[in-house]
């Protein structure tokens, strides 16, 4: 399964964010230092490609991690570990200055630690929601095949979050009843998007397992985004 | 991605279905069960289960609160000089993770914390009358659970909030007194009624014309001519 966690690039720090991430070199940017008992690590952010197309800048990079590991005899000692992550900075039509994480499992929580440690105090990306509930009619003209939707905080005293599987859900009873008459939060669709199956979660992520999404995942994430900045269900959270 | 998995703190059911035994009113060969379930969403503001007990076993002691006799770790109320049971549930979702803290370590150790008090998204409280006289307990369950609310409004900060009417009967009673809500006039565009079997009517959000209209239909006069209809109607 591969997931794409969306971003906006603060616009005051855009040329900020495109200066630092050119100048990085061969050798990579220390983000952080990390001790273990004695030891003292240089953990290291690479950028090991950058491909431009027609979306943007996509770029591939790889992060150092420790990872604490076991044996008898040594008992617990560090390992240095370097996974790849990578991401696409979007500046096409209204797909302007947003940037998409594209991640497995817990990666994304890495690539979050390095502009946290590097940026520091400074605000360099927006989260991103997907306001999935106040556009849910607006959904159904996009998405023609709702496949699966979860919803929370239904107005019920016995039923508090549902999720639900089944064929065309827009029109069925569940939709009506968990959305509108239980005014349930919609949280995640799962949705035919083209030919593949797509889970778009109100979080600002969109995630698939197949194939084709892992192979043309900047361009399948460009035009989801495309079709959800056109209804207005983009939300991007500025905190000054 | 996973959704996180709800949990609550649950009074036992078989504790509510007892309390609800003793919400039965007598009415010749028949008993109706009257009891109201009031829900409120909380507001996304990081609200922990100790906070919401304390601040709701505070509101339930301003209505002179006592132990019961029979169920001792669940109180009592006195309202209009009539005995209330009233207790509640509360709702949360299992804590996900947080991407932001440094390693697995504190990732786990915050989430120990939050299962041990976590964030609470919903209340459920349940007003249940004790040994009610008659029907007419319904115009003080009314006005009961409207002074629950304003004083639930005033210490929380509170998203949405439903009430709930449930009536239980024989069959032949609750469907006799769905269609007559059902096909009057004044009410049937503002009522909105899921039976739940054929025993049980569960009314969203009842006012006060709905309760007149109800203790009318299920006056001992009411019930009498029901059971004659049965009589006429029976091959």
């Amino acid at each position: 399964m591969v997931s794409v966690k969306i971003y906006k690039i603060n616009p005051k720090l855009v040329n900020y964010f495109n200066n630092w991430i050119l100048n990085i070199g061969d050798k990579g940017v220390e983000y952080r230092k990390e001790n273990f008992k004695e030891e003292e690590f240089s953990l290291k952010f690479y950028i090991m490609d950058r491909i431009e197309n027609d979306y943007g800048i996509y770029y591939e990079t790889q992060i150092d991690e420790i990872i604490i590991l076991y044996n008898v005899e040594k008992k617990e000692f560090p390992n240095k570990v370097s996974k790849p992550i990578s991401f696409q900075v979007y500046n096409k039509d209204n797909v302007e200055n947003y940037l998409g994480v594209f991640y497995t499992g817990n990666n994304l929580k890495l690539f979050l630690d390095v502009i946290s440690s590097i940026f520091n105090e400074k605000k360099i990306l927006y989260d991103v929601r997907f306001e999935l509930y106040k556009k849910k009619n607006d959904l159904t003209k996009i998405f023609k095949e709702i496949k699966e939707f979860r919803a929370k905080d239904l107005l019920d005293d016995l039923e508090k979050d549902v999720s639900i599987r089944g064929i065309q859900l827009q029109s069925s009873i569940a939709w009506s009843r968990y959305l509108e008459k239980l005014e349930g939060k919609l949280e995640n669709i799962r949705v035919k998007y083209r030919n593949i199956y797509v889970t778009i979660s109100s979080k600002g992520v969109i995630s698939s397992r197949s194939r084709d999404f892992e192979e043309k995942k900047e361009e399948y994430t460009y035009n989801i985004l495309k079709d959800l900045i056109k209804i207005g269900a983009i939300k991007v959270l500025q905190e000054e | 991605m996973e959704p996180g998995i709800g949990f609550a703190i649950e009074v036992p059911v078989e504790a509510i279905i007892k309390m609800q035994d003793l919400s039965k009113i007598k009415i010749k060969n028949n008993e109706i069960k009257f009891y109201f379930t009031l829900t409120f969403q909380l507001n996304e503001e990081l609200i922990r289960l100790e906070d919401v007990e304390e601040i709701l076993d505070s509101i339930i002691d301003e209505f002179n609160a006592h132990y019961d006799d029979r169920f001792q770790a669940y109180k009592v109320i006195n309202y209009n000089n009539k005995e209330f049971y009233i207790i509640y549930n509360l709702y949360f979702e299992e804590p996900e993770d947080d991407y932001y803290y440094e390693n697995i370590y504190l990732v786990k150790k915050q989430q120990e914390e939050e299962l041990m008090s976590p964030i609470i998204s919903s209340i459920n409280i349940y007003l249940i009358p004790k040994n009610p006289p008659d029907e007419k307990v319904l115009y003080d369950l009314i006005n009961l659970s409207e002074e629950i609310i304003n004083k639930v409004l005033e210490n929380f900060s509170i998203h949405k909030k439903r009430k709930f009417l449930y009536i239980e009967s024989s069959q032949d009673v609750i469907k006799k007194i769905k269609n007559d809500l059902e096909n009057d006039n004044k009410i049937y565009k503002k009522i909105q009624i899921e039976p739940i079997g054929q025993n049980k009517l569960k009314i969203i959000e009842p006012t006060d014309l709905i309760i007149e209209k109800l203790i009318n239909k299920i006056t001992k006069k009411s019930i009498l001519e029901l059971i004659k209809s049965w009589n006429i109607w029976s091959p």
